[in-house]
């Protein structure tokens, strides 16, 4: 051979070795690469059942799959249809010709996972089994029964086309089906598809696994959890509406701030979401949410300024909660914060307060006292002979701490100038009044505010839940929207001393059976307003509004709990606990 | 002679006959006849705090009544030697240099009423003779457009409040607008053309039929060019300020060639008794951030020479000021004219601090006469008062 | 119009025909559903009129208001109208309450209250087709009524003349029928009335009990006596005739004023007596009439939705009118809605386009418009659609517009809705 040509030619060989062995000799991807890695990076969302697979054995018999069957809800809903689901898989099975579980369990035994791109729209699903053989007669027994089903026998026989050392077949327009070995994937736009078989080809390929915080938030996700999901919010928010950037902008807003607080804001400005989804047996499920790279506005979380915890109070209720808003800060560093549209609002405020405080600067000088821990009650009031409002509602508190007891006063003072203001505004429209007078609970004075009672027979409106009081029992503060549900915390708090900084987190606890007993007080309320907002007729109205009963039914409560990890990333915590069974009707 | 020329120089020789000084041809204005004028007013709600508006920085007096709240010369923007603008609002010196801006100082009216509803009541309806029950002053000319030209939109509220007093005609109710997108018209795809097509007149319809034809017509023009107005590229840039948001949308009506030509908008916050300072300094750099950049807008799209703006308050405030660092419901106040005739600059008396009525500064101008200088020399309508008009000069 | 106008038409078998028929619905009722235009059609006028006096309001909806009102919010009191009006059972009741509420216009911008404004709507309701004159008087007293006109501070010594002033001016008279001093007077008469919690009461200490004079008559008149004076003048049963004749015919002429005037006076005043020969009038069904009435928002939505045969949700029919400019209890002022041109100007159509497309393609299902046009051919929809929607005919180029639409379609269920859509939005299809 011509040395000359020998160079090009060891060249040419060098090139094309590599492709040449890949398609001939396909290297089989490692059973233990992450499945994430087999993923493009523009799969922004990427959703992993790393717990599906006890699911799946399990079936019908997984003790949360039972409990929701056998609730309240669950009962009602199966009612309605025409098959059980045991029915329902028995027959899946018999189209299938296998029974459907195992299949799928077969498929996915060592992982299953979705990714979806956002700027195209679609999704491509990755499954991955132990046993190559087991998963090819898994597909082949599927598109059998698929041929069946559309009269196309032998249509799927042999795949269309091989790539990267799959098989792939064409179904219909979009889908596309491709199988390597134990690898499955399915996708409804063929470019992902192929993208996943050139990565899964490449074993150093890295996929999504190479996003910034990806690893990361991975590594956090406690075993044994069912799903887990990836959302990276901020190479999302391109592709979506006016709605979701309005929602990533929400971090610089008073109203979400003040509202929702510095961690959950700040969750939703974040680069980039982890969610996971565990069950608990047959107790509950649970959905937590943590944030990377998320834009905290430091100032105004617990670590800040620490302040004292207002004191526990009494679990019965329709839901508690514990917030940490450090309202003084919202003022006082109001320019460094929020964008300039909201300042007008803010020197509104500061004027309007400057009128109840005898001229003070809100922040500064009264929210200042105030520690940012707060406590929310909400319970189901007691009303006087009269009074009881024919939609009744339950009642909602607020509890705070004072640096010093005295700057209770300036607050009753505040408060009652409030109630005569708003007298005289009404009075102008020709409107009810409220006439202030002060009730006592033990030595704690209490300033409170009432309509007049209506005369009997004449109906008890709406506004009736509206009792408005203010007390300072100790250093803490209650403020509140009936009397009653005042005297109540002001009874519980009279020995207690608020709690020392440290240890507070923030928290809701919501009893579903309350709501429940309010959905059941207001039904026909309820059933009313359905059949006037939907154009429903009173059965169908009834049965939604029962509907909601029922959910409310099978639920025992839930609970939120917000707070950064040691990582200090913000986090959310929400569980849902499900209605022991006999207790739930 | 082309039809529109000799009905401008009708229109002007009319118009100048019945108000002498009043050069409306004099400054290039007179291309636009009375018919095609457009007047935007702009509410402040819970009564504007004059002295700190348009400050007499000159008397001793404004210091002493105003320990706290006086604002010092220094930081005033210049109008005349004696008087100056409050610091926020800094983007009205431009329309100032430009002589499109007027201030006319003492406005108010006799027997001044303290009470919101009632002063602005007395305000939107302008009936001192108490003859017109029940209808404002906007809707009166309202009603006259409307008797011209049946079908036409003449008036329009833009905002979400109930309908002001000031818009409600005996015939006319003007629609309020808070969007651009309730004029919008949602079609079934590929009607547009039957539906034209379905409007075409046979010869002999009369009667309502006729009229409905017509009036469907006019709408679904003024919905198309309603779309094309949304559509252009304005030039000026907004604020992200409510007020600035309502003037856009009036500016994109007026400059796709809607029909109307009264328009209303109200900025609210204005009563200010205690802290005053930070809360009126925001609302007039919204009041006037948000002016400038509509009459910026107008001028790039020709309608500048259209639009006569008008922004008044129902009082003003006392002269002193009291305990809470803020100030009480007072009396008469400045109004400003954007654009329109005249030459801009200070008109009226300015507050005689040294002789205040019962610790108001007294009217020195009747707002009635006002009224009758727009309703019958800039709208070419009939006043609803008797009252005289005011020269605003030119 | 010969003298006769108000003899009963005595159509032919072929006179009572569909256009016919619409005609009354639109006007006594508020359209008909195909299945209610087919059981006219071959019951015959009479029979038809029989039943539109008889019909009352289904019970439980009318009783659903009862938990939705301690709310307080004025748009459930709405919907609830609303749904009434749409699928109440009797819609002759709710026209004439919708009559009344026009009238006597009371705005719950100032009256502020919900239950009362309800009140007030079914006084409209189990009055409104009695004696006029017991009607009056219980308008007189009823408590929104009197926190409206300023009627609960009219006190002896300190008279407010507000209502006696719409009263006459109004309710009862029109302008030029009555001197200043007969409302001065009528005022003082009716001095005395308030409210306590809910209810109107008459109080002695604040009536002026002395002797006033009234249209030329001398005595201690109270409220009722003052309104038997203001019934007797001439000018009132010439002012409801008026009233009658412009809300179920057309702008009245002097002629149909006296007649019906006299009418209403020989009935003692029954408005159902006074109606019942109106509605099966020559005057009523004569070209005059017919199409003469530019459709409110109210009546425009529900001849609309009962005349498809298909499902508004009431709430979204009552905001919808509101948006037309027609917001139910809250009536611009004391006047009233102006109706006829006065509903049409370029913001208004629009908002009546809106709403009309917007019932034919959410508010109607395919199922719904497959029924409407009996599965029709593509070819048959224009036509088919003109004899149901525009019974009085359209012009070629009408037809031949909705033919090409009916050719641009690309599926039938698409065609039934471009056509229904075009004819809805048309002018003809508002005039009532």
């Amino acid at each position: 051979m011509n040395r000359s040509l020998l160079i090009p030619a060891f060249a040419l060989f060098a090139w094309l070795w590599p492709r040449w062995r890949t398609e001939t000799w396909p290297v089989p991807p490692s059973p233990d690469r992450e499945l994430a890695s087999f993923f493009p990076e523009r799969c922004r969302i990427y959703l992993e059942g790393t717990g599906t697979l006890p699911l799946l054995e399990r079936g019908l018999e997984h003790p949360f799959v039972h409990a929701l069957e056998t609730s309240a809800l669950g009962t009602a809903l199966l009612s309605d249809l025409p098959r059980s689901p045991a029915q329902a898989l028995a027959a899946a099975e018999g189209w299938l010709g296998r029974p459907v579980l195992p299949l799928i369990a077969d498929l996915t035994r060592r992982g299953v996972a979705l990714g979806f791109d956002p700027e195209s729209k679609k999704a491509v699903i990755v499954a991955r089994g132990q046993d190559p053989d087991a998963v090819a007669g898994a597909l082949a027994a599927v598109f059998d029964a698929l041929e069946r089903q559309l009269g196309w026998p032998g249509a799927l026989d042999r795949p269309r086309e091989r790539r990267s050392g799959a098989d792939l077949w064409a179904l219909g327009d979009e889908a596309v089906v491709a199988r390597r070995d134990a690898l499955l994937v399915l996708g409804n736009q063929r470019e992902l598809v192929t993208d996943v078989l050139d990565l899964a080809a490449e074993p150093s390929a890295r996929g999504l696994t190479d996003r910034p915080g990806f690893r990361q938030q991975r590594a956090g996700v406690p075993p044994g959890s069912a799903l887990w999901a990836w959302l990276e919010l901020a190479e999302i928010e391109p592709h979506a509406d006016q709605g979701f950037r309005e929602l990533r902008a929400a971090n610089h807003s008073p109203a979400v701030q003040g509202i929702l607080g510095a961690e959950i804001g700040a969750l939703l400005a974040a680069r980039a979401l982890s969610a996971t989804l565990s069950f608990e047996e047959d107790r509950g499920l649970e959905l937590s949410l943590r944030a990377f790279e998320a834009p905290r506005l430091v100032a105004l979380v617990p670590e800040a300024r620490p302040g004292e915890i207002p004191a526990e109070l009494g679990a019965d209720g329709a839901a508690t909660a514990l917030v940490y808003r450090d309202y003084a800060r919202f003022f006082t560093q109001r320019v460094e914060h929020f964008p300039p549209t909201a300042l007008p609002g803010f020197a509104e405020a500061i004027t309007n307060a400057a009128l109840f405080f005898e001229g003070k600067d809100l922040g500064e000088d009264v929210l200042s006292h105030l520690s940012p821990w707060i406590r929310l009650v909400s319970r189901e009031l007691d009303f006087d002979a009269g009074r009881r409002p024919e939609i009744p509602l339950p009642g909602l508190a607020a509890v705070a701490v004072l640096d010093d007891e005295r700057e209770g006063e300036h607050w009753a003072a505040a408060f009652q100038t409030l109630i005569a203001l708003i007298n005289v505004d009404q009075a102008q429209k020709g409107g009810q009044s409220m006439r202030l007078h002060l009730a006592h609970e033990g030595e704690v004075e209490i300033s409170a505010a009432r309509f007049a009672t209506p005369v009997p027979g004449e109906g008890v409106d709406l506004r009736y839940n509206l009792e408005p009081a203010l007390a300072v029992a100790g250093r803490h503060l209650v403020l509140g929207t009936h009397l009653s549900l005042v005297r109540e915390l002001v009874r519980e708090l009279a020995r207690a001393e608020p709690r020392v900084p440290g240890g507070g987190r923030e928290a809701l606890e919501v009893d579903a059976g309350s709501l429940r007993a309010l959905v059941e007080e207001n039904l026909e309320f309820l059933v009313a307003q359905k059949m006037l907002e939907d154009g429903l007729e009173h059965a169908a109205a009834e049965r939604e509004i029962e509907g909601l009963r029922l959910a409310l039914a099978s639920f025992a409560g839930a609970r939120l709990e917000v707070g950064g990890t040691n990582l200090g990333a913000p986090e959310v915590r929400l569980t849902l606990r499900l209605a022991r069974a006999e207790s739930s009707r | 002679m082309s039809l529109s020329r000799r009905r401008f120089l009708l229109e002007g020789l009319r118009v100048t006959a019945l108000v002498p000084g009043t050069a409306l041809l004099g400054r290039g204005r007179g291309s636009v006849s009375a018919g095609e004028r457009v007047l935007v007013v702009v509410q402040l709600t819970g009564g504007n705090d004059g002295l700190n508006t348009v400050v007499p920085h000159s008397q001793d007096a404004y210091y002493r009544l105003r320990p706290t709240l006086a604002l010092s010369r220094s930081n005033l923007h210049a109008l005349g030697g004696d008087h100056g603008l409050h610091p926020s609002l800094k983007e009205l010196t431009p329309l100032h240099d430009e002589g499109r801006l007027t201030v006319v100082q003492g406005v108010g009216y006799p027997h001044p009423d303290r009470s919101h509803f009632r002063s602005l009541e007395i305000w939107h309806c302008a009936d001192p003779e108490g003859v017109h029950r029940g209808t404002g002053w906007l809707g009166r000319m309202a009603d006259q457009i409307v008797a011209a030209a049946p079908g036409a939109m003449p008036a329009l509220h833009v905002g979400d409040e109930d309908l002001p007093l000031a818009l409600m005609g005996r015939k006319v109710s003007a629609p309020s607008l808070n969007d651009e997108r309730s004029l919008h018209l949602s079609e079934l795809p590929g009607l547009e053309g039957e539906r034209t097509n379905l409007l075409g007149e046979p010869a002999g319809t009369t009667g309502e039929l006729a009229f409905l034809r017509a009036a469907a017509r006019n709408a679904y023009d003024v919905s198309q060019r309603m779309e094309r107005a949304l559509e252009r590229q304005r030039s000026a840039t907004y604020p992200d300020l409510d007020l600035a948001r309502k003037l856009r949308l009036i500016a994109k009506l007026v400059a796709g060639g809607f029909d109307t030509r009264i328009f209303l908008v109200t900025l609210g916050g204005f009563d200010t008794h205690a802290r005053q300072a930070a809360l009126h300094a925001a609302l007039l750099e919204e009041l006037a951030r948000s002016l400038h950049a509509f009459q910026r807008d107008l001028a790039a799209s020709g309608a500048g020479e259209r639009v006569l703006t008008l922004v008044f308050s129902e009082f003003g405030r006392r002269a002193a000021e009291n305990a809470s660092r803020g100030t009480d419901h007072g009396a008469a106040a400045p109004v400003f004219l954007l654009g329109g005739p005249g030459n801009g600059g200070l008109l009226g008396s300015g507050p005689d601090l040294d002789r205040l009525s019962d610790g108001d500064v007294g009217f020195t101008t009747d707002f009635r006469a006002l009224y009758t200088t727009i309703e019958r020399d800039w709208m070419g309508l009939e006043p609803s008062s008797s009252v005289q008009a005011f020269d605003l000069g030119g | 119009m010969t003298d006769d106008f108000l003899e009963p038409w005595r159509p032919h078998a072929a006179e009572w025909d569909r256009a016919a028929a619409q005609h009354l619905f639109r006007r006594a009722g508020f359209g008909a559903r195909p299945e209610e235009l087919e059981l006219a059609l071959s019951e015959g006028l009479e029979a038809t009129l029989a039943r539109l006096f008889a019909d009352r309001a289904a019970p439980e909806l009318r009783a659903s208001i009862q938990p939705l009102l301690p709310a307080g919010e004025l748009e459930l009191l709405q919907a609830w109208w609303m749904a009434l009006i749409l699928e109440g059972g009797a819609p002759l009741h709710e026209r004439m309450t919708l009559v009344w509420h026009d009238h006597f216009a009371t705005s719950n911008a100032k009256v502020d209250d919900v239950r009362l404004m309800h009140e007030q709507n079914e006084l409209f309701r189990t009055r409104g087709l009695g004696d006029f004159r017991a009607l009056l008087k219980s308008v007189a007293r009823d408590p929104a009524m009197l926190r409206w006109l300023d009627g609960d501070s009219n006190r002896r010594g300190h008279a407010n003349e507000n209502f006696a002033r719409e009263l006459m001016e109004l309710f009862a008279h029109g302008l030029g029928n009555y001197g200043e001093r007969d409302v001065q007077e009528a005022a003082r008469a009716f001095s005395g009335w308030g409210i306590s919690g809910r209810t109107s009461v008459f109080r002695p200490e604040h009536h002026d009990a002395g002797e006033k004079t009234l249209f030329g008559r001398t005595g201690r008149f109270g409220c009722d006596e003052a309104l038997d004076l203001v019934l007797e003048q001439p000018a009132c049963a010439r002012h409801v005739a008026c009233v009658l004749l412009e809300a179920f015919v057309a702008p009245p002429e002097g002629a149909w004023i006296e007649e019906l005037a006299r009418v209403i006076r020989e009935a003692d005043w029954s408005i159902e007596r006074a109606l019942r020969i109106l509605l099966a009038s020559r005057l009523f069904f004569s070209p005059v009439a017919r199409r003469a009435r530019i459709a409110g928002p109210v009546e425009l939505l529900a001849v609309a939705a009962r005349s498809l045969g298909a499902r508004i949700a009431p709430r979204r029919a009552a905001h919808l009118a509101s948006e037309m400019g027609q917001a139910l209890f809250r009536p611009p002022s004391v006047k009233g809605w102006d109706g006829g041109r006065a509903w049409i100007h370029s913001g208004s159509w629009i908002a009546r386009h809106n709403a009309l497309v917007e019932l034919v393609s959410d508010g109607a299902t395919e199922a719904d418009l497959e029924r409407f046009f009996d599965s029709a051919e593509p070819e048959e929809l224009p036509a088919s659609a003109i004899e149901r929607l525009l019974p009085e005919g359209a012009g070629q180029t009408f037809t031949d517009a909705l033919g090409s639409a009916v050719r641009n379609a690309h599926v039938v269920s698409g065609a039934r809705t471009a056509v229904v859509a075009l004819v809805l939005t048309s002018p003809e299809f508002q005039l009532f």
